[in-house]
This record gives structure tokens, C-alpha cells and sequence, in this order.
């Protein structure tokens, strides 16, 4: 298949948890390798934010060895995936779990590696058509550097929750499928995650000025 | 208004909102002094998007590049077709070796009842058929109060896979069914937090954070 065909195939990009992924997966099952990229491409993006939150060196290599590593291993467990469950939660189990041994492996390996810091989507944003001055973006990229540093402050299971829950936009029952916990569990780790993010913002000091430099 | 005025406002505006009294976004809440002082102070600007980014209000996304979506779906199809490869090419090296295993097989068969009469000791080893094959790993660990095995067979989740301790307190050991003609790596980790490669495996391999995974070939 030439470059240009490959491309044309796949250039509807399929949203994760449409219809079009069951009969993708099975494709892919019956050896058609190829339909394995349509999965690769929907869930880049919000693996991509995934790995962004979860991992302690954000360097933008280290982010897309962990996506590659993430998508091969979701490809060989591929022929044990149960049909009759949602592919969506099934991809984002294999992905966090993956996340969560790379975390603790890089612990044991590089205590000391420093974070760098991730810079690929500062500025790159959107928003319902709205327009963003060159101000609106700096407090945009400043916010979520803040954040960033508040969502690692949390437990792993708060943080998980955040991320999925509101950062990932998952819906409450999609999160405890992912996560193997109950709905109500869902809602009391995202209450307290909430909670501790609003006491690391009034904690916070303020020196107005000193982010713009 | 000034800024620690602003803030404020802004605080129980989430507050309320965290607690469930408030639903909408924050426009309908702050007042034109607080508009006002928004569109002149960067720093509470950003006190709000952080407010709105914990309550779940801020409309704005992140998006990541189509460069990289390509650039990682492009690997990982290079990847598995690499993979593919050297496991077809492996299967055909085996099928040569299952070739010489039978001819040997069929002298032994052939030659046993010249050489011993009576009981063969033959053992039935699993139904070559079947896709799958027996596995035991064993790790001597006596310090240990746990020991679980994590690997590509159950995407390395801590906790899925118990080792069972023996009667001399001493070796860890599980005994599991893997597919046939497929390469696992893994690892055993003891009492939740140490990681180890498996010692007795024939063949480590580098895990790409400068520590090794072990390495089952089926």
C-alpha cells in the first residue's frame, strides 16, 4: 500500500469509544495489521495527556517511547480482549497500567532524573472557536504548569480520578470501569482530589508579575 | 477592588461550586468590579483559570500535534511489523527444529524397546495440540513476605499473579499456562516495592531504564 492510500484510509479520524472500533477490532483480529493505526491515532491524543500528568519526566522523547510501548503492548494483548466490554475502558486499563510500571520501574532506576520540562503543546490550544490573545495563551500555558504541579502533589488514586474524570472528560462510569473501583468510589476520590487542588490554590503565594518574566 | 478582594470572590465562587451550590461557569457570578479588575490584572486571570480548571468550567483543551500522532502511529506499525517478521521467521526456524525433534523422537521410540523391556517411564507432557503451554517459575526468597510476578501476559499488573510459598519456607514458585510461540518478558517483585529480573531465567533483556526483564520464549 503506497503512502498516500494509507493515509486516505485512515483520515476520518475515528473518536475513541465510537461504534467504529468494535468492527476496527475486529479487523484487526481477523490480521488486518494495518487498521491497528485508525486505533493508534484516536487514542494518541488523550494517552498523550495521560502520560503528560502521570509521568515524572514529561521530556517529549520519554512521552512517545511510553505511547509506543503502550500501543504495542495494547496490539499483543489485543487476542484477549473481551468483545463484550467496551473497548474505550479496556485501552485506557492497559494504558494506565502500563503508566503505573513505568512510574515505579523509573523510580527504582532514576530516583534523581530531573522533570524537564514539556513544552510541545505550550501555546497550542483550543477552544470552542474562541479566539485567545497572546496574553490569554501565556495565562493559559502558566495554569496548566500550575496545575501540573498541583495534580502531582496528589495520591496516585486521587490523581488518577482527576485526570480521568476531569481532564479526560470520562464519564463517572467509564472512570470506575477503568480504574476497577465503584461509581461511588469515582465521586468521593474526585471530591477529595478537588478539595486538596482548592488547598494547594489558597496555599499558594502570589507575587503578581512574577510568572510573566 | 484589588486583588486579594478579587481572589476572594473568586474563592467562594469555587467553594460553592466544590460544595454543589453553584453549577454554571463564573460570569454569572462576578460582579462588573471584579470584570473589571480581571480585564486589567493578569495575575487574578490566572487565579480564575486555575479555579475553573479544578471545578471543570475552563472551555479550553488541549490539543496534541498531528505530527505526532502521525510520528507515533507510524513507529508503532514498524514495530509490529518487525515484530511479525521476526516471529514468522522464528516459527520457521522452530518448524525445521520440530522437524529433527520428531525424527529423534522416532528413533527413541523405535530404538527404547530394543535396548529395555518392560515399563517405558514414558511421560505425558501437554497435548502438543493445544495452544497453550506450562510454565513454572520459581524464586528463592526466604526473606520475603510476597512475592506476585508481573509481565506482558497480564500487562504487568502488581497484584494479578501470586507466587505460592513452599513448605520450606524458601522458594517462591507458580505454575501458569502461556500461549505457545510467543516472547513474554517479565519480572517478580517482592513485598510490593522491589522490582528483580528473574534469576534462574536463560536470557535477560535490557527494560530500557537501565535494569534488565527476563525473558520467556514459548
Amino acid at each position: 500500500m503506497d503512502e498516500k492510500s494509507r493515509y486516505s484510509q485512515s483520515r476520518e479520524p475515528m473518536k475513541p469509544g465510537s461504534c467504529d472500533e468494535s468492527e476496527t477490532v475486529r479487523s484487526i483480529l481477523h490480521g488486518d495489521t494495518e487498521s491497528f493505526r485508525r486505533i493508534v491515532e484516536s487514542y494518541t491524543p488523550p494517552f498523550h495527556g495521560l502520560a503528560k500528568r502521570m509521568l515524572p519526566d514529561r521530556s517529549p522523547e520519554n512521552i512517545e517511547d511510553a505511547l509506543q510501548e503502550i500501543f504495542l503492548l495494547m496490539f499483543k494483548a489485543l487476542p484477549r480482549y473481551d468483545q463484550e466490554r467496551p473497548f474505550f475502558t479496556w485501552a485506557y486499563t492497559i494504558a494506565l497500567n502500563y503508566l503505573r510500571s513505568r512510574i515505579r520501574k523509573g523510580k527504582r532506576t532514576a530516583k534523581h532524573l530531573a522533570s524537564v520540562p514539556y513544552d510541545e503543546d505550550i501555546g497550542v490550544l483550543q477552544g470552542n472557536g474562541h479566539q485567545y490573545q497572546p496574553e490569554d495563551a501565556l495565562i493559559a500555558s502558566e495554569a496548566d504548569r500550575i496545575l501540573d504541579q498541583a495534580i502531582r502533589s496528589l495520591k496516585p488514586k486521587y490523581r488518577e480520578v482527576f485526570i480521568l474524570r476531569q481532564l479526560q472528560d470520562m464519564s463517572v462510569t467509564d472512570t470506575a470501569r477503568t480504574l476497577h473501583i465503584p461509581e461511588g468510589t469515582v465521586k468521593t476520590l474526585l471530591f477529595r482530589a478537588r478539595q486538596q487542588l482548592r488547598r494547594f490554590l489558597s496555599d499558594r503565594t502570589w507575587i503578581s508579575g512574577d510568572w510573566e518574566s | 477592588m484589588d486583588c486579594n478582594e478579587c481572589k476572594a470572590c473568586i474563592d467562594r465562587w469555587l467553594d460553592a461550586c466544590l460544595s454543589g451550590e453553584w453549577t454554571d461557569g463564573p460570569d454569572h457570578h462576578l460582579d462588573r468590579r471584579i470584570s473589571d479588575h480581571l480585564s486589567r490584572c493578569p495575575d487574578c486571570k490566572l487565579h480564575l483559570e486555575l479555579a475553573e480548571r479544578i471545578v471543570g468550567t475552563s472551555i479550553r483543551k488541549e490539543s496534541t500535534s498531528p505530527e505526532l500522532v502521525r510520528r507515533v502511529s507510524d513507529s508503532v506499525l514498524v514495530r509490529i511489523q518487525e515484530e511479525q517478521r521476526f516471529s514468522q521467521a522464528r516459527t520457521h526456524r522452530g518448524s525445521h527444529v520440530q522437524k529433527y525433534l520428531v525424527v529423534a523422537a522416532a528413533l527413541v521410540m523405535i530404538t527404547l524397546p530394543l535396548l529395555k523391556k518392560g515399563d517405558g517411564g514414558f511421560v505425558q507432557g501437554k497435548d502438543p495440540g493445544t495452544d497453550l503451554a506450562q510454565v513454572i517459575l520459581r524464586l528463592d526468597a526466604p526473606q520475603a513476605e510476597q512475592v506476585v510476578v508481573v509481565g506482558d501476559w497480564n500487562d504487568w499488573e502488581v497484584g494479578a499473579q501470586r507466587l505460592a510459598k513452599s513448605e520450606n519456607d524458601r522458594t517462591w514458585s507458580i505454575e501458569m499456562e502461556l500461549e505457545r510461540g510467543k516472547e513474554y518478558r517479565y519480572q517478580f517483585v517482592i513485598d510490593g516495592e522491589r522490582w528483580i529480573a528473574d534469576p534462574n531465567a536463560y536470557m535477560q533483556v535490557d527494560d530500557g531504564f537501565g535494569g534488565v526483564n527476563s525473558l520467556l520464549e514459548m
